[in-house]
């Protein structure tokens, strides 16, 4: 029988974030990109004190009737990690059904309910400024124009994306400043020497096939996205499964169609290596861990260490679409780029 | 006459009632007004510091070679559809020779990056 998923949006602290991708391979739930899609907020992992405002802010703009899930509530009381994924996506179909068919126990907006910028300000349109140009409409600064890279003047958007935006790694806040798709600075929230990235060959199977997932949604190839997630809950499954590697094979065959490969390469180019580079690393790895090879003799290529500073001059001067494609194509350790943080 | 007129009279109220009733019945069936905070943007948890009224450089140079390069061939293709008619293949090889020169400026284009979105 088929049967509507329910909408989802997570808004996973750092360390759950990989663990909620595995959403993506149940039939029940559908990850959305975005609070305004959602019936359900899934909130998933450590939520740091100085995040509390802005998941806040993120549960309220979901809309009427919605509810809230917490996977780590749901975590504690099963006792296998396999089972997590099912628990969790049985409670949120339960939750949602009971909310839709009573609206009025649907989760009150948690920030007051007030503009936090007055709209009014002098100018024949609140504007506050002289003409088109400057003043503040609805409390906020028009952007400025300043000169970029073409010689030309373009207005210069000053954005705080994260830290629960579906393309970005969770946890992961980063500062940006745009001149129409091209960024001219960023800056991540977090200490800039701390060693960010990992390409380590240790790091297990299923956590690189849950980053294939949300890699493949991102570029838009959210079937495939499907299969890779699926792939990883069987890869954590107890038992031996025997076609997991030619199923990979078979994955991976069929993503040589899509158009990945031009859409990835001399993108986010550092030392000679591109993401579609990367991400041959780390399909590299997937297929010698599948194989059974000892992950460590396989040939290295993937294990790229770089601090959130050397990110952020990697990305600079790119458009947006390709810097959200190089971020994701690092998979980044957001943990240690936060703990490092709050280390002194 | 007025029998006109009461038709138009009743159209008129059939319309204002569907939709007053329509509207105090979403006034009176949604309880949920959205709040302030949902107004927002979506941007990850944190507002937008600027306004999103911004603006935009028009390009005028690439747009005029844009315009040039597919604009005006088609203007001339006109007229030389009718010589086209008399001279036959002469014709032909002096518009191929005219696209020649033409295609330059869209290699050119090409290499500016003019058709990459930016």
């Amino acid at each position: 029988m088929a049967v509507t998923p329910i909408e989802v949006f997570v808004a996973a602290g750092a360390d759950r974030w990989h663990e909620a991708q595995a959403l993506r391979a149940h039939e029940l739930v559908r990850l959305v990109p975005t609070p305004r899609h959602a019936t359900v907020l899934l909130v998933a992992g450590t939520i740091l004190e100085s995040e509390r405002a802005a998941l806040d802010r993120v549960h309220d703009q979901l809309p009427h009737p919605r509810e809230v899930v917490t996977w780590d509530e749901i975590a504690a009381a099963v006792d296998m990690a396999d089972d997590v994924v099912d628990a969790v996506a049985f409670e949120i179909v339960g939750r949602a059904d009971a909310v839709v068919a009573d609206p009025t126990t649907s989760s009150p907006t948690r920030l007051p309910d007030e503009e936090t910028h007055e709209w009014r300000d002098v100018g024949p349109f609140g504007q506050g400024g002289e003409g088109m140009m400057g003043g503040t409409p609805y409390g906020r600064a028009m952007a400025m124009t300043a000169d970029d890279r073409d010689g030309l003047r373009l207005d210069r958007l000053q954005l705080r994306l994260g830290p629960f935006l579906g393309q970005l790694p969770g946890g992961l806040v980063a500062d940006v400043a745009l001149q129409g798709e091209v960024i001219q600075s960023i800056e991540f929230a977090c200490a800039g020497s701390a060693p960010v990235v990992t390409g380590d060959r240790s790091v297990p199977v299923a956590r690189r096939l849950l980053w294939l997932s949300h890699a493949l949604h991102v570029q838009g190839l959210d079937a495939f996205a499907v299969r890779a997630a699926r792939l990883a809950r069987r890869s954590s499954g107890v038992g031996d499964d025997s076609r997991l590697a030619s199923d990979f094979s078979s994955l991976r065959r069929r993503l040589r169609w899509t158009g990945l490969r031009s859409a990835l390469r001399d993108v986010g180019d550092r030392d000679g290596v591109d993401t579609w580079a990367r991400w041959s690393a780390h399909l590299d790895a997937i297929s010698a861990s599948l194989d059974g090879a000892d992950p460590r003799l396989s040939p290295a290529g993937g294990s790229m260490p770089i601090t959130a500073a050397e990110l952020a001059e990697t990305i600079t001067g790119l458009t947006l679409t390709d810097a959200v494609s190089t971020i994701i194509g690092f998979d980044i350790d957001v943990p240690a780029m936060t703990t490092a943080a709050v280390e002194p | 006459m007025m029998s006109a007129f009461a038709a138009v009279l009743a159209v008129i109220a059939v319309a204002l009632t569907v939709q007053v009733t329509a509207l105090a019945r979403s006034e009176w069936a949604d309880p949920f007004v959205s709040a302030a905070p949902q107004r927002v943007p979506v941007l990850g948890g944190h507002e937008p510091a600027t306004h999103a009224w911004s603006r935009f450089h028009v390009r005028y140079y690439p747009m005029t070679l844009v315009f040039v390069a597919f604009e005006m061939e088609m203007m001339f293709m006109y007229p030389w559809a009718v010589v086209f008619v008399e001279e036959g293949a002469k014709a032909l090889v002096e518009m191929g020779m005219f696209l020649t020169i033409l295609g330059v400026g869209i290699v050119y284009a090409y290499k500016e990056r003019v058709f990459s979105w930016q």
